[in-house]
This record gives C-alpha cells, structure tokens and sequence, in this order.
C-alpha cells in the first residue's frame, strides 16, 4: 500500500518490506538472543515501522530506518522476556526452545585448533552472555556482505566505536573459550 | 620506533580497529611475518570470526523454520482441539452417510436428537438443517483448525537466483572487516586474483607490491577466493573475496580501479613480471600517476 509522506514522494511501503525482509531477518537473528524470536521481532518492527511512517524523514534509506527499529524491538523484546523470566522462572520452556532450534546440527568449524570441542558447542551460550553492545556489533560482522560504516549507520554509533566493540568482543569471547579449554 | 611482540600487545586494538599508520602498519607485518608468537595471537582471534559466523549462520536457518518453533510452542492444546474437531467432523461424516437409512426410517428425527448426549445436541439439529448437503460440506470446519489466529506471517521467500545478486566487489580483510570500493576511494586499487597453486601470479603480485607498495595513491591487494594464510614468498596485503563478483575478474587476472571505482585496466598475471609490471606502469600513467 502506498502512503503519502507529504512534499516528499509516495513510498509503497508493502513492496519496500517484501524486499527488505530478507535482510531485516538478518539484522534481527543478529540482535536477538533466541533466534526463534526474530521473525516476530521483524513482524513488530514492521508494523511499527508503518504506523510511525510519517517520522521518516528521507534522510537515510527505508531500509535502514527499518533495520534501526528491528535493533529496537529486539532490544525490548529481550528485556520484556527477561522480566518475564525473573517473575516466572520458566527455564524448561526456553531449553525446549533451544532444542527445536538445535535441530539443525551445530558444528562449528576449528581450523586452528585453538579452541576445544566443548568450548565450541558452548559458544551460543559465551555469546549471549556479552553484553548487548559488544553482542550486536559482533554478529552483525558475520551478516553477508555488511561492512563497517553499515553496522555504524544501524546501530547509530561512530564507526570507530564499533569497531572498538568487535574487537573488545572477539577478545572476551576468546578468553571465556580459552578459559574452558584450561578447566 | 621499535615494533616488537610487547607493542603489538599494546596496540592490537589499535591493529583491529585501523588506527595504525600506513609505516607502523608496514613495520608491524614485518614483525608478524617473522614472529611466530605474534602469528599466533592475532590467529586466536581471527579464529573467533569462523565461529561466528557459522552461529549466525545456524541461528538464520532456525529463524528461517518459524512455523515448526511456533507449533512446538503452542503444544498441546492445539493440538488436542485440532483432534477432536477432526474426530467430530469425521464422527458427523459418518452419521450423514447413514441419512439415507434414517430417511427410510419410520423415526422422527426429534427421537434421534433425544437420545444423543446434551453436548452434541446443536450438531445433530445442523445435521437436520442441512439434511440435502452433501457429506464434505460437514467437514469444512476441520482444515480452519489448523491456522491460528496468533501465527500470520508468511514464510520468507527464499532468495532468486542468487548468482546474479552477488555484489561487484566485496572482499574482506586480515581483521575480518568487509570491504567495498568505496573503502579504497581516491586511491587507485590494483588488484590481482592469486591461489596458492598459482605460484607465477604470487611473483607478479609481489614484484608488484615492492614497485609500487611505497606509493600513497596506490593500493596493492591479493585477493585469494577461500580464506587462506598468506603465501610464503609474499608480503603483499592478502584480503579474501566473500562471494562477490570482483568486477569479474577470473583467477590469475589483474585490475585496476580507479578512485571513483572506475575499471581502468584488464590483464593477467601470467605473462612475464617485468611485462606486466611495465604494462602496469603504462596504466597508470595514462592515470597521471608516477
């Protein structure tokens, strides 16, 4: 459907989404802890991202504008479950979560042998356990094809920042790895 | 400035995040090529980006399989209600099909409904209703069952002809970095394609990268199709082409690119190095470079 954004021209949102979804689920499995919530993250950020249409100010590509509110959502979307969690602490159902994922089988590659086999198949759980601003930048890096300046104009951070961030990440997730190995 | 393995320690955040000099950087990967110890640092990390990719790659594929997550989070009660209607309609089938018997049935069909326990009872008055209809029409509220109202997402269209939608150039560098031309804007970028079975393109390389590495408007990269170490007798910056088209260079082939991301020149690496380095040299003059 196409809605008018005043002086500027009409934009289709409906096509505009179709064409960006792929990348948004990209941005979203990046951003979210449990990768079965990010079709539902990308599904909210595209309805707020349709209600809140007339803020666009056409300053930056709608592709971006909508991968900003996928971080946002995403953001939420943990902190509402992690509420959640500490009122109900339901763990049963999150392992039962991780284990539908899990059916597609997970071996992580070791060229290097630096690391052990059971810090490895940890790695999901050293991962989620950093922060979200070393996390987010860090799995953005392993999206196809998104450069530096891209992760910077997303997460609305200096670009020196971010890379910063992915460094400070990749050294905390090789000493928690490495730690492993020495127990 | 003495660059040692206690100043890469120092400064490897410095490394990672492009902050170096172009002459600390030159006198760092000197070091590196002879430090075995420092080799081996910046592997340690380098060998975290392997592995997150592949996570992010496992969590896309769970992300891309809602419908069996959501099913297995909905659990039992859909399921069990998805039964007994299924059962109901299949049970509602089986007594129209036996209509034409009822029909032929002295019964009136009030009996029939006075027998039947209290809870079936409106089914059995729609029975009466819609005593003509055929048998399939009774089953219809079956296949509604199995779309909840909680679950409208579509399935993600899976992507068209990948191989056209590969970018022109993108390639990544030794920090794990992508890097597009616009990265190497206002610089002219030479590039070539090598593979470690290729041995004269690695000698073309180099010959090139020690004729014009010093040169600040040039920038020399081999670029190598799989993420490799680099070869033995180069010291020319090695990045690794992540599925892009390189402009569509080939193995063995060399390019160079303007600062506005112009191809200027096509060759091969094949020939003789002083032929392809005075070939070279011609391409960028005509450039305006010296």
């Amino acid at each position: 459907m196409t809605v008018a954004l005043g002086a500027r021209e009409d934009i289709d949102f409906e096509t505009v989404a179709q064409e960006c979804r792929p990348f948004l689920l990209k941005i979203a499995v990046a951003s979210t802890r449990n990768p079965s919530d990010a079709e539902d993250v990308v599904q909210e950020a595209l309805v707020r991202g349709f209600r809140g249409l007339k803020r666009f100010r056409g300053d930056c590509p709608l592709k971006l504008w909508l991968s900003r509110i996928v971080v946002r959502v995403a953001i939420n979307h943990h902190r509402s479950v992690a509420r959640r969690l500490k009122r109900w602490v339901f763990f049963t159902d999150m392992e039962r979560m991780q284990d539908d994922g899990a059916n597609i089988p997970f071996d992580p590659p070791d060229p290097s042998h630096d690391f052990d086999r059971e810090g490895l198949m940890d790695a999901r759980k050293t991962v989620n356990k950093l922060p979200d601003e070393f996390r987010m930048p860090l799995m953005m890096l392993a999206v196809d094809g998104l450069t530096i300046p891209e992760i910077a104009a997303i997460l609305e951070i200096p670009e020196g920042t971010v890379k910063s961030r992915i460094f400070y990440g990749r050294k905390r997730l090789k000493e928690t790895l490495q730690q492993r190995k020495k127990k | 400035m003495n660059i040692d393995c206690r100043w890469l320690e120092q400064n490897l955040e410095g490394f990672f995040c492009d902050r170096l000099s172009a002459n600390e950087m030159d006198q760092l990967q000197l070091h590196v090529d002879n430090c075995s110890e420092c080799q081996g640092t910046l592997r340690e990390f380098q060998a975290v980006d392997p592995l997150i990719r592949q996570l992010f790659q496992h969590d896309l594929a769970v992300a891309q399989a809602p419908q069996r997550v959501r099913q297995s989070r909905l659990g039992m009660p859909v399921y069990a209600a998805a039964t007994a209607l299924i059962v109901l309609s299949i049970w509602l089938g089986v007594k129209a099909s036996e209509k034409p018997a009822t029909l032929a049935d002295p019964k009136p069909p009030a009996t029939i409904a006075a027998v039947r326990p209290t809870p079936i009872a409106p089914a059995t008055t729609a029975i009466v209703k819609s005593e003509g209809q055929p048998t399939v029409e009774r089953a219809k509220p079956a296949p509604a069952v199995k779309t909840p109202s909680n679950a409208p997402t579509p399935a993600p269209k899976p992507d068209v002809d990948q191989a056209d939608k590969r970018p022109p150039f993108l390639v990544s560098d030794a920090a794990g970095y992508s890097r597009t031309l616009s990265d190497y804007r206002n610089r002219t970028l030479i590039f070539g394609v090598w593979s470690p079975k290729d041995t004269h393109a690695i000698a073309t390389l180099q010959r090139l990268y020690e004729t014009y590495g010093s040169n600040p408007k040039v920038r020399i990269l081999g670029i190598s199709n799989e993420s490799m170490a680099k070869p033995a007798n180069g010291t020319f910056p090695v990045v690794y082409n992540e599925n892009s088209q390189l402009l569509g260079a080939q193995p063995s082939d060399i390019v160079i690119v303007d600062g506005t991301g112009t191809v200027r020149f096509r060759g091969s690496l094949n020939g003789n190095p002083n032929m392809v380095v005075k070939t070279v040299n011609s391409a960028l003059g005509s450039l305006g470079i010296r």
